[in-house]
This record gives structure tokens, sequence and C-alpha cells, in this order.
């Protein structure tokens, strides 16, 4: 609403992303609980029973430490774990293994541009802190149950807690930074950063002020927003909330909030809150971390090419448009799939020469056929399709055969899904399914056709009615299998009319 | 060091206990007590001696990212009660 322009909202997010490590945080239980039977993935130390010794995973250290990395944050020469003391049926020891004061990445910042009124952006976001810590257990409450049930397969998983500075300004711009993130985070392969089964949860804290105002409002923190809908829809909410505060003369309380989906408001949730007193203290059982003698140059070449920095050149190399780049460059393995199609596309017999011309087409078959494969399977990514090795080249071989004219989008359409299910070869299935070109003589008495079947929409275009011709249009799409030019046809059309 | 009755009622609510006021008089004497040994330690001279948390002086002892632990049939602890493998706890509602 309104309230947006009245008063800048400061925005700053606290995420946990669940590290895909094969086993624990700080004991050697699965760490893949999708599946299990409760309980079933535990042992002394994440069951927190006396004597045992946790064991610090190497691999999510330095996952920790890499991701610390790509965020730009500084990798302190110590660090170490704390004691963070709480109690709460889903933490059996009455403590979580955090960091406290050396967290493993100190302050960085994290860059990303976004498209705003048209225009593309650039936004730095600082990083405040990025810390390694364990899950706790799922709590669940059964209908009309008095009693809570608690499995501990999750107890123990790895996080990585990581706080921004409040620098973002909007939902929108929150919603992008998290998105950012979560390809961030799969670009390292650290996480599989799926925000509906919980890999990635964020909660924020946010203020209103003035605009030009320096000095902070009281924030409040809102818990639990758990997919991107939420992050926008609860800001938005909570922003609505403090605008109306604010504008009757009342002050904002510094509380945590929840969102409420169904009345799309936030609630307070401050009975639960309580005095946050941790007691944090070192944690005696674990000796501490000098990160920089675990390979961090190794670490630093192990980085791969960052998301931003892949979009970036899709965009300026390949001539495609922010929002084609942003899908084609979905996870590394998408980006590994174009680069293939394109050297596909650009050798061969019809190769394409021009390379935005052949970015242009993969990205057609892609995400126009590529899609629609994908809804009927109800997969969620492309990659998902499971993709023989040879595949790239198929999507190659298609963009070839397009660029040639041979084929139009709507024919390559059912032929390139045939190839694709069927694990064709793509030249030798192109080559013959070939629709027969049509002659102009041909393509002639088809309009004519067409127009003596559809006598009225014809009489409403001599009429003035320029839509009229799109029926036509359609219907000689039709009788052709889709093998004319749209555009070309409507010209045609256009000009035996008038 | 004295332990008064607020900080007794404070530590029983974060650790979710329920002291009755004889209770909380008896904590009060007997934290105070436990915490006269600090006192003790407190005379030692630290000076120069820089803060630590650890003695062993080892660093970095990481284990591999490997499952070692099989999956367990039953829970080893005695938990008062569950259901299908979870533990059954007095009912926790968020939010
Ligand atoms: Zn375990």
């Amino acid at each position: 609403m309104s309230g947006a322009s009245r008063y800048e909202a400061v925005i700053g997010l606290e995420i946990h992303v669940q590290l895909r490590t094969k086993s624990k945080m700080f004991c050697r239980c699965d760490n893949q609980a999708d599946g299990a039977k409760p309980n079933e993935l535990t042992c002394p130390v994440c069951l927190g029973l006396p004597g045992a010794l946790p064991v610090p995973n190497r691999t999510a250290v330095e996952w920790a430490i890499k991701a610390a990395l790509a965020l730009g944050c500084a990798i302190p020469d110590e660090s170490k774990f704390d004691r963070k003391q709480y109690f709460y049926p889903d933490l059996p020891k009455g403590y979580q293994i955090s960091q406290y004061d050396q967290p493993f990445g100190g302050p960085g910042t994290f860059e990303f541009d976004m498209v705003e009124d048209g225009k593309t952006v650039t936004k730095q976001i600082g990083i405040t802190r990025l810390h390694l810590e364990e899950d706790a257990g799922k709590l669940t409450h059964p209908k009309g149950a008095d009693y809570s049930l608690v499995d501990l397969n999750r107890a123990g998983t790895p996080l990585a807690e990581i706080v921004t500075e409040p620098d973002l300004r909007s939902p929108a711009e929150a919603k992008r930074f998290l998105q950012e993130l979560r390809r961030l985070m799969r670009y390292l392969g650290i996480s599989d950063a799926d925000m509906e089964k919980g890999h990635l949860r964020a909660d924020a804290n946010i203020s209103l002020r003035k605009p030009g105002e320096k000095k902070l409002g009281t924030k409040t923190e809102l818990k639990n927003l758990n997919s991107f809908r939420f992050v926008e829809r609860g800001l938005a909410a909570e922003i609505e909330r403090q605008t109306e505060l604010l504008d009757a003369g009342k002050s904002v309380d510094q509380e945590t909030r929840g969102f409420d989906e169904d009345g799309n408001r936030t609630v307070s949730q401050r009975g639960k809150e309580e005095a946050h007193d941790y007691r944090y203290f070192p944690e005696p059982d674990i000796p501490p971390l000098e990160p920089k003698a675990l390979g961090i140059k190794k670490l630093v070449k192990g980085l791969p090419e960052l998301p931003v920095e892949v979009k970036r050149r899709f965009i300026t190399e390949y001539g495609l448009q922010p929002d084609q780049a942003e899908l084609l460059t979905d996870s590394l393995d998408d980006v590994e799939y174009f680069e293939a199609s394109l050297k596909a596309a650009m050798s061969g017999k019809n190769k394409i020469n021009d390379r935005t011309k052949a970015a242009q087409n993969i990205s057609k078959i892609a995400y126009g056929i590529g899609r629609q494969i994908m809804t009927k399977k109800m997969l969620n990514s492309f990659m998902e399709l499971d993709w023989p090795g040879s595949y790239p080249s198929v999507t190659g071989v298609g963009a070839r055969y397009l660029a040639s004219g041979e084929y139009t989008m709507s024919t390559l359409n059912p032929v390139m899904e045939r190839i694709w299910e069927e694990d064709l070869d793509p030249e030798k299935t192109l080559e013959k399914e070939k629709p027969q070109k049509l002659g102009q003589s041909d393509l002639d008495k088809i309009i004519d056709q067409a127009i003596a079947d559809n006598p009225k929409p014809a009489a409403d275009f001599k009429a003035g009615n320029e839509n009229a011709k799109q029926v036509i249009v359609g219907a000689v799409m039709k009788a052709t299998k889709g093998a004319a030019n749209a555009r070309e046809v409507a010209q045609l059309v256009e000009k035996k009319l008038s | 060091m004295e332990i008064d009755r607020q900080a007794v009622e404070k530590v029983a609510r974060l650790a979710r206990l329920a002291l009755s006021d004889d209770d909380v008089a008896a904590n009060q004497r007997q934290l105070s007590k436990i915490l006269e040994y600090i006192d003790q330690l407190n005379e030692v001279d630290t000076k120069g001696v820089p803060p630590t948390a650890q003695v062993t002086g080892t660093v970095n002892a990481l284990a591999d990212d490997e499952v070692r632990n099989e999956r367990r049939d039953e829970l080893p602890i005695d938990a008062p009660a569950t259901d299908g493998g979870s533990i059954k706890v007095k009912g926790v509602f968020d939010g």
C-alpha cells in the first residue's frame, strides 16, 4: 500500500541452511533422514546421553568455510564451538552446540542482480556472520492429542546459519536475496536448499523509519518464513501493521511474531520467547579450530563460478535476456547443459554460426519443450528429466533445425518430445520427420480455403476489426500443422482481405 | 557468592523446573555453597594468563564424513512413553 512510500522498511534476515553431508554434525549417524522411521538415526551423541563425545564433521566445517568464502566473508584465525542452553523437548542435551563469538565467517558482502522497474540493479547486502551449528529434533502434534511426539533423526544435522545486515529494503528484495542465496548454496553443492523440505529456513528482523532518517526504528522479529511466498507476504503484512501503528502515533513493540497465512497478518508470539538467556559458554568437549590450517587455498580453488557471474556472462556473452539467463543458470548442471547444447548447435552440417541465435534457440527449446515435458512428468526442475549424457546434443541439434527454418517451434515440439521420451537419435529423427516444406502456392490455397471457411471473421476484418483475422490465421496454422510461419500467414491474410 | 531468590527462580524458569517455596530456599542455600568454590578459584592470581576453555593443546580434531552408525530398531534410552518409535512428551504447541 501507500505505507511503502511514507516509510522505509529496514530488513535483515537470518537463514538456516541444512548441509547435505552424509553423516551428522557431531556423530556419524546418517544425515539423510528422508523416509527413515522415527529415531532410527540416533546414537548416544545426538541423543545427548552422558559421556558421549561429539566430534565435528570435517566436511561440514569445510563447507561452512566454503560458503563463508563465497559470501565474501573474512575467515578468522581461530574458531570454536559453544553451548547454547535452552530447554525444549526437541533438544535432548538441554543445549545446542553452536558458535557464539568466533564464527567461521566474519563480515562479508553478498552481491546479486535483480530487475526493478524494468532495469537491472546490482544489490550488495552485508553479511554479518556465518556460523555452524546442529539442528534440533522434530516435534509433531497429533490432531486432538494432548501430547507431542519427538523424532530425533534430525537432531544433530549440520546447519549453517547466515545473518545479514539490515540492508534489505523491501519484501521483494528479501525474497530475491533468499532465492539468490539458495542458488549459491546449490552451486556450492553443500545443500539441496529446498525450502519446502525445510533445508532453508528464514527469520526476518524488520523495522520502519521515515525516508532519510538514519536511526533505526523498533524492530520485530518474524519467525519461520518457510517459503519464498511467506517471506514476501509475511514481510508485507508486517510492514502494513507497523505503518498503521506509526500513523496512529503509537509505537512498535520489540517482540517475536509469526505469519498467519489465512488471515494474511502477523501475530504476536510473545509467550514463546521468555527471556532469551542462553548462557553461552565454550563447548569443553571440542578442541578449538584453526580454519586456515584446513587448506583454505584448496577451498578457494574449489569454488565454482558464482551464480551472479554466470548469469552476467550468459547475458553479455550469449545475448540472452535476464529472465532467460535466470532460468538457464538455475544450477551448475543447467549451466553445463546449456553450454554443451550450444557447442552442439554450433557444429555439424547445418551448424548455426551466430552464437546469439544459437543461444536463443536453445533457450526456446529448453524452456518451451523441456518445460512441457517437465509439467507432464510433474517434475520441478529441468535437470530431473534425468538426461543421458548425449542429451545436450539433442537440444543443440534441435536448435540447428529450428535455425535452418526446416522446423518451427510447433512442428519441432512433438518430434523433440518423442526423441526425448523414446531415446531416439536426434539427427536421424529430425531429418526423417521434417515437415513438408510449404510451397507458396500451397500456402495460398490453404489461406483461401481458411477465408472461405470463415466468412464472418473475414467480413469483420474488412469492416475494421483487426483482431478478427486471428481466427483465420489460427485455421491456417492448424491446417499446416504449425509448419507455416504465423507472422507471414498474418501478413498474407491481411493482403488478401484488403 | 550469595545467590538471591530471584536468581534461583530465573534459573528454574529457564530450565523449565517448577520449584516449591521450600525448593527455592533449599536451592538458594545449595547454589550459594557451590559458588563459594568459585570464590576460592578466584583467589588465584591469573594476571598474564590468557583465558582458555581447553587444556589439551589439540586443534582441528575432526572426523571424516562417513556414516558409521547403523540404523537402530530401538531407542537406547528409557523413554517414559513411545508411539511408533517417537518419544511421547507432554503437549507443546508452536505459535
Ligand atoms: Zn548420532
